[in-house]
C-alpha cells in the first residue's frame, strides 16, 4: 500500500505542490490529473525520492521508500529515453538486471511481452530502427517486466494511437489484477474515466478533486440539463441557478447550479404539455475536469 | 555493490565494443610501429653502400670485408673491373689498396650521387691495418700492441647536492629522467583527455536522452556513479594491461631493429624500479582518477545531447594548462611552476617533471601527492553529491546557470532533511 500524507514542495517562491494526500492499495489504480504545471511529475518524483519534500510522509506498507525497495518499482519518465544504438533484448535485460531480475528471465518472457503489447520489430534490432511507438512499448516493457509492485506511469498515453492506448490499458489492468498499486498521469480525460479507480486532480499544486470517479461524479449530481422546449435563452437564463447556457438549433445544454433547479425548469417548460426532451445528468470526468480548471483559484 | 558491477559492466561491454576506444587504443601503437618502420627503412636503404675492395692481398680484402660494419663489401683482383662495376652504378665506392714496403696509401674513389660512405670508418680500418703491419715490422706482439693502444679514461658522474648532502648518479639516469618526464606530460594529457572526455560523454549522453531518470529509480546515484566511473577505469586498466602485454610480446624482436637499440641505448632501466618511477605512477593514477571525477560533474551538468561537447571543455582546457607548466618546467624552474605544482590536477603532471629534472625532491613529490589525495577525497566527496542534484536539473540556459541551479538545489536538499 502506498501512503501519501500532506505531501508539500516549494521551489523558491513557488508552491509547486501543497498538501497532498492519498492512498492506493494493492490492485488499485489512481489517475492523477491536472494541467501542465500541476505538480503531478513533482509528486513522482518526490515519490521516487528524486527530490525531497518540504512536509509530508510518503510511506510504502507503513515505513518510507528505501534503496532496499528500488526492485519492486516500475517507473515510466515522463520524458522517454533509452539507448538508442543498443540492442532492445539486451537494453531491457540491462534495466531488467538493475531491478533484480535474472537475464535468463527476461529472455524467457520476452517474446509474452513483445506479443502484448503488439511490438513491432525483432529482439535483436536497435532501437533507433523502431517507430517511436514501437520505441515506447519498449520502454513501457522496460518498466514492467520485473513486474513491480508499485508502478508510477508519467503520461502513459501520449504519443500512442487509440488501439495501441487500449493495449496499453490491457496491459494496466493486467499489473493491477497481480496486486500491484499503479498510479499514473494525465492532463487529458480519456482513458482515464474507464482505467482509473480513484482520481486526485491537482491545479496549481493544490489538490481540487479526489475519491472515486464514482464518489466523484455523484457528488457534482445531476447538474447537466438536456432540454427541448418553447423556452428562450432568455428565460431559460433568467432562472436562478442557471450558470451556463449552450444552445445548438432548438435544444439546449444547461449547466445548473444544484440539480433541485432542475424542477423549476421542467415545471415551466411543461407548463403547456409535451415537450420533446428533458434529460438531466451528471457531468462527465471531462466536464468537471474543465469545470475545475476554469474555476477561479480559492 | 553488486548493482555497481551490472552498471560498470555495462559501460564496459558497451564501450569495448566501440570504434572509437578501439581506435584509442590502437592508434599509438599504429602510430609508433609506422614510424618505427620508417626510421628502419630509411636507416637500412641509406646506410648500406656497396664498396669495392681492390687489393691483390687477399688477407687485406678479407679484413675489410670483416671490419666495414654498415657496408656491403665486394672484393675485387684488378682495379679496371672494379671501376666498371662503379660506372655500371652495382658500386658505390671503390677502394684501391696498394701496399708499397709495408706502407699503406690507399685510394678511395666515390660515385657522384652514390649511397653516403663513410669515410671515417673506411680511415679507422686502414689504421688499424696499417698499425698491424708497423707491429708486425717493429716484431711487437699482440699483448704489446694492445697495451699501445689502450686509451686513457675519463669517468663522468653529476653530483646532485640535495639537504647538504651529496649524492651521485650518472649521466644515464639523468638522460632517463629527462626522457620519462616527457613520456609522463605526453601520457598524461593523452590519457586523461580521452579517458575524462569518454567519461563525461557517457553521463551527457545518458542525460541528455534522459534514460538517467530510469536509472535513477533502480539505483541511488551515488551507486551509478560509482558504477560508471569504475566501468571506464577499467577500460583504462585494460588498455595499459593490452600495452604491456604488447611491449612484453614485442620486445624482443623490437631490440634487435637498429633504430630501437639507438633509441632505448640512452635509457636507463633502472629509473623505472626506483622510487621516482613509483612516484611517477602514483601522479598518474591521481590523475586519471581526478579527472575521471572531473569529467563525471561537468558530464552531469548538460541539459541534452547537444551541450556535451560543452562538457568536455572544461577537463581539455585543465589538461592543456598541466601540459604547458609542464612544457615550461623543462625550460627551467620558476616560482610559478613551483607553486603550480602541488596544486591538484596540474601538479600531477608538473610535480614529476620537476622530480625528473632534480628541481624538487621525493619529498616534495609525497606532499604534492598528499596534496592531491586529500583533494581527490573531497571532490570525490563533493562530485557525488552535485551529482545527486545536477542529474535531473534541466537547465537550457547553459553550462553557468546549470552550475549555479545544482548549488541553489544542494542547499534547499540540505534544508529539506
Ligand atoms: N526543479 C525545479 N525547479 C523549479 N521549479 C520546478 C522544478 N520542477 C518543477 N518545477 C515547477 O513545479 C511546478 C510543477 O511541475 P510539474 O513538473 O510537477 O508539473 P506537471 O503536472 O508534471 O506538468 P506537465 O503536465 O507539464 O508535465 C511547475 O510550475 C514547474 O515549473
Ligand atoms: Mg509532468
Amino acid at each position: 500500500m502506498l501512503e501519501i500524507r500532506g505531501l508539500t514542495k516549494t521551489f523558491g517562491s513557488m508552491v509547486a505542490l501543497d498538501d497532498e494526500s492519498f492512498t492506493i492499495q494493492p490492485g488499485e489504480i489512481m489517475g492523477l490529473i491536472g494541467q501542465n504545471g500541476a505538480g503531478k511529475t513533482t509528486t513522482f518524483r518526490m515519490i521516487l525520492n528524486f527530490i525531497t519534500p518540504d512536509h509530508g510522509d510518503i510511506l510504502w506498507d507503513g515505513h518510507p521508500l528505501t534503496s532496499e525497495d528500488y526492485d519492486i518499482l516500475g517507473y515510466l519518465p515522463e520524458e522517454r529515453g533509452l539507448y538508442p544504438k543498443m540492442r532492445i533484448n539486451d537494453q531491457i535485460a540491462y534495466f531488467a538486471q538493475l531491478r533484480g531480475m535474472k537475464v535468463r528471465d527476461v529472455n524467457a518472457q520476452l517474446d509474452q511481452w513483445f506479443k502484448r503489447f503488439n511490438v513491432k520489430g525483432k529482439k535483436t534490432d536497435k532501437l533507433k530502427d523502431l517507430s517511436k511507438g514501437n520505441q515506447q512499448k519498449i520502454q513501457l516493457i522496460t518498466t514492467l517486466i520485473h513486474m513491480p509492485k508499485l508502478i508510477i506511469l508519467d503520461e502513459p498515453f501520449s504519443g500512442l494511437d487509440p488501439v495501441n492506448a487500449s493495449l496499453l490499458q490491457d496491459g494496466i489492468n493486467m499489473m493491477r489484477d497481480s496486486g500491484a498499486c499503479i498510479i499514473y498521469s494525465s492532463h487529458d480525460m480519456s482513458n482515464v474515466e474507464a482505467l482509473s479507480d480513484k482520481l486526485i486532480m491537482l491545479k496549481n499544486g493544490k489538490t481540487v478533486l479526489n475519491g472515486t470517479v464514482d464518489e466523484i461524479r455523484n457528488s457534482y449530481g445531476r447538474i447537466k440539463l438536456f432540454i427541448e422546449s418553447n423556452l428562450t435563452r432568455d428565460e431559460l437564463t433568467s432562472f436562478d441557478g442557471v450558470i451556463d447556457v449552450k444552445h445548438e438549433g432548438n435544444r439546449f445544454e444547461l449547466m445548473l447550479k444544484s440539480p433541485e433547479v432542475g424542477q423549476e425548469i421542467f415545471v415551466a417548460a411543461t407548463k403547456n404539455g409535451y415537450i420533446p426532451e428533458f434529460s438531466q445528468q451528471a457531468p462527465t470526468l471531462d466536464e468537471i475536469f474543465r469545470m475545475k480548471v476554469g474555476e477561479a483559484d480559492a | 555493490m553488486h548493482k555497481m558491477l551490472i552498471i560498470a559492466k555495462q559501460v564496459f561491454m558497451k564501450n569495448v565494443r566501440s570504434a572509437s576506444w578501439i581506435f584509442l587504443v590502437l592508434s599509438p601503437v599504429l602510430l609508433l610501429g609506422i614510424s618505427i618502420g620508417i626510421g628502419h627503412l630509411v636507416q637500412s636503404s641509406q646506410s648500406k653502400p656497396t664498396i669495392g675492395v681492390v687489393s691483390s692481398v687477399p688477407a687485406i680484402r678479407k679484413n675489410f670485408a670483416d671490419s666495414l660494419p654498415g657496408m656491403k663489401v665486394k672484393e675485387y683482383h684488378s682495379q679496371d673491373k672494379a671501376e666498371t662495376a662503379m660506372q655500371n652504378k652495382k658500386l658505390d665506392a671503390v677502394l684501391a689498396v696498394p701496399i708499397k714496403n709495408g706502407e699503406i696509401a690507399a685510394n678511395l674513389q666515390l660515385r657522384d650521387g652514390g649511397k653516403v660512405v663513410s669515410t671515417k670508418t673506411i680511415q679507422a680500418v686502414l689504421s688499424q691495418i696499417q698499425l698491424q703491419a708497423q707491429a708486425t715490422k717493429l716484431n711487437l706482439n699482440s699483448e704489446q700492441l694492445q697495451a699501445l693502444l689502450k686509451p686513457a679514461v675519463l669517468r663522468s658522474k653529476t653530483v646532485v647536492v640535495d639537504h647538504g648532502k651529496a649524492s651521485t648518479k650518472n649521466q644515464k639516469t639523468d638522460t632517463s629522467n629527462h626522457l620519462i618526464a616527457v613520456a609522463i606530460t605526453v601520457l598524461m594529457l593523452v590519457f586523461t583527455l580521452s579517458y575524462g572526455s569518454m567519461i563525461a560523454q557517457e553521463i551527457a549522453t545518458e542525460k541528455g536522452s534522459r534514460i538517467m531518470e530510469t536509472i535513477l529509480s533502480s539505483v541511488s546515484a551515488t551507486t551509478q556513479f560509482f558504477g560508471k566511473l569504475a566501468g571506464i577505469l577499467a577500460l583504462l586498466v585494460v588498455n595499459i594491461l593490452f600495452y604491456l602485454l604488447l611491449i612484453l610480446v614485442a620486445w624482443k624482436p623490437l631490440m634487435k631493429i637498429d633504430i630501437v637499440k639507438t633509441m632505448l641505448g640512452n635509457f636507463d632501466f633502472g629509473v623505472l624500479t626506483s622510487t621516482n618511477g613509483l612516484i611517477f605512477c602514483v601522479f598518474f593514477i591521481l590523475a586519471v582518477l581526478t579527472y575521471s571525477v572531473l569529467a563525471a560533474l561537468t558530464g552531469s551538468l548538460v541539459a541534452n545531447q547537444e551541450q556535451v561537447q560543452q562538457a568536455v571543455m572544461p577537463i581539455s582546457m585543465i589538461g592543456l594548462l598541466g601540459y604547458v607548466f609542464a612544457l615550461a618546467v623543462q625550460g627551467g624552474d620558476s616560482l610559478i611552476v613551483k607553486i603550480v605544482s602541488y596544486l591538484p590536477f596540474v601538479g600531477a603532471s608538473v610535480m614529476p617533471v620537476r622530480l625528473a629534472m632534480s628541481f624538487a625532491t621525493v619529498g616534495d613529490a609525497w606532499i604534492s601527492i598528499l596534496i592531491s589525495v586529500i583533494f581527490l577525497i573531497l571532490f570525490t566527496w563533493f562530485t557525488a553529491k552535485a551529482y545527486k542534484s545536477n542529474v535531473l536539473v534541466y537547465n537550457q540556459g547553459g553550462f553557468l546557470k546549470s552550475i549555479r541551479s545544482t548549488f541553489s538545489i544542494m542547499n534547499a536538499e540540505r534544508k529539506s532533511k
